[in-house]
C-alpha cells in the first residue's frame, strides 16, 4: 500500500479515460491495468447528444477514484475556474492541474502554473500539477504546498519515453518527501518500468495504453512493469561499470597448464 | 434578451430564471455551469440575474487524460 493524498491505493498506475477504440475496450483496459486512479475531463455539453450521462455512469461503475483535469487551459484563470466546476461536478478537492504554456509540445507554463497552485491550495484543493522536470519550479511547488508533482518524461502524447532522465533522478534525490509521479510522454512499459526505477512513486498514462494495437494486454503489461520497476528499485541496483568482469570463477578453468 | 450557451447564440426571454433557461437548453444531470466565465455553484443558481449578451456555459465529464 501507498499513500497518494488522502487516499491508500496498491496500484500505482494512474491512468487516463480518453482515445479507447470503444467505451467497452475502455472500461477492459482500465480494470486489467489494476489502476485505482482514472483522469477526467470537464468538456461543454451538448445535450443533442445526450449529455455525459453514458461516460459518467461507466467511469462511476468501475469504483476508482477520479482525478479530474483542466486539459486545455492556457491561463490561470481559466485553470482555476475549471478546478472549481471540477469540485462540484466530480465531488473531489484532487485536482491535476494542467497549465499549457505552447501549443506545439504542450509544455507548461511554469509561470501560470505556480500562481494558479497558490490560489488552488489556498481554496483546499489537493493539486498535481502537470510540470516540467526543472528542479527550481518544482521546489517552489513544494514551497506552496504541493505534496504531488508531475513531471513530463516527454511531451503529451508523444510515446518517446523520459527524455531526461538525468533531471527525474535528480527530483527524486533533492524532493525525497514529496510524491512524484511521471506524467506524459510515456510510449512503452519500459519506460514506466524505468520512471520505477528511478524511485518515482507512480506512473501517469493514457495514449500508451489506449493507442496500442490492444489496449487492454497493454493495459497489463503497464501494471506488471511498474510493478517490477518498483521491486528493483527498493531491491537496489548494481553499479553500473565500465570494464568487463567474469560472472564464472576464474579459478579452475580447465586447459591451463603453466609451461 | 440574447445570451450565448456553449458558444451557441440564442434568445430567451427576458428576467428568466437559471434553472429555467438550462432546462430550456435541455441540459442533463450531470453538469455544472459558469456564467461569463465564472463558476456558479449549484446552490447560487436562485442569486443570479441574467441579462442580454451573457455567455453560459454548461459542461459535464468527458472523457481525459
Amino acid at each position: 500500500m501507498w499513500k497518494l493524498g488522502n487516499k491508500q491505493l496498491n496500484s500505482r498506475l494512474l491512468i487516463g479515460s480518453a482515445l479507447y477504440p470503444s467505451p467497452a475496450i475502455m472500461c477492459d483496459a482500465i480494470r486489467q491495468s489494476g489502476s485505482e486512479v482514472v483522469t477526467v475531463s470537464l468538456r461543454r455539453q451538448n445535450p443533442g447528444e445526450g449529455g455525459g450521462n453514458d461516460f459518467w455512469q461507466q467511469i462511476r461503475e468501475l469504483e476508482l477514484n477520479v482525478l479530474p483535469n483542466t486539459a486545455g487551459c492556457h491561463s490561470v484563470k481559466e485553470a482555476v475556474t475549471t478546478a472549481m466546476m471540477a469540485r462540484e461536478l466530480f465531488d473531489t478537492h484532487w485536482i491535476k492541474l494542467e497549465v499549457i504554456g505552447d501549443d506545439y509540445n504542450l509544455q507548461p507554463d511554469p509561470f501560470g502554473l505556480l500562481e494558479a497552485t497558490k490560489e488552488l491550495i489556498d481554496q483546499g484543493f489537493e493539486v498535481f500539477p502537470y510540470c516540467t522536470d526543472d528542479l527550481v519550479l518544482c521546489q517552489k511547488l513544494v514551497e506552496l504546498g504541493c505534496n504531488i508533482l508531475m513531471p513530463w518524461g516527454s511531451p503529451i502524447g508523444t510515446g518517446q519515453g523520459l527524455l531526461n532522465p538525468f533531471a527525474l533522478k535528480t527530483l527524486r534525490e533533492r524532493l525525497p518527501d514529496t510524491t512524484l509521479i511521471v506524467d506524459a510522454g510515456i510510449g512503452l512499459p519500459s519506460h514506466a518500468a524505468q520512471a520505477m526505477e528511478l524511485g518515482f512513486d507512480g506512473v501517469l498514462l493514457n495514449s500508451a495504453v489506449a493507442l496500442a494495437q490492444d489496449p487492454v494486454t497493454m493495459a497489463k503489461a503497464f501494471g506488471q512493469s511498474i510493478e517490477a520497476g518498483r521491486s528493483a528499485n527498493l531491491a537496489g541496483a548494481m553499479p553500473a561499470r565500465d570494464i568487463a568482469a567474469p560472472s564464472s570463477p576464474v579459478v579452475g578453468q580447465p586447459f591451463w597448464h603453466q609451461k | 434578451m440574447k445570451i450565448s450557451i456553449n458558444g451557441e447564440s440564442r434568445q430567451f426571454a427576458e428576467d428568466i430564471p437559471l434553472v429555467e433557461l438550462l432546462s430550456q437548453y435541455g441540459a442533463v444531470e450531470p453538469y455544472v455551469v459558469a456564467v461569463n466565465t465564472e463558476f456558479v455553484p449549484k446552490p447560487n443558481y436562485g442569486q443570479v440575474a441574467l441579462k442580454d449578451g451573457d455567455l453560459i456555459d454548461v459542461v459535464q465529464p468527458l472523457q481525459g487524460g
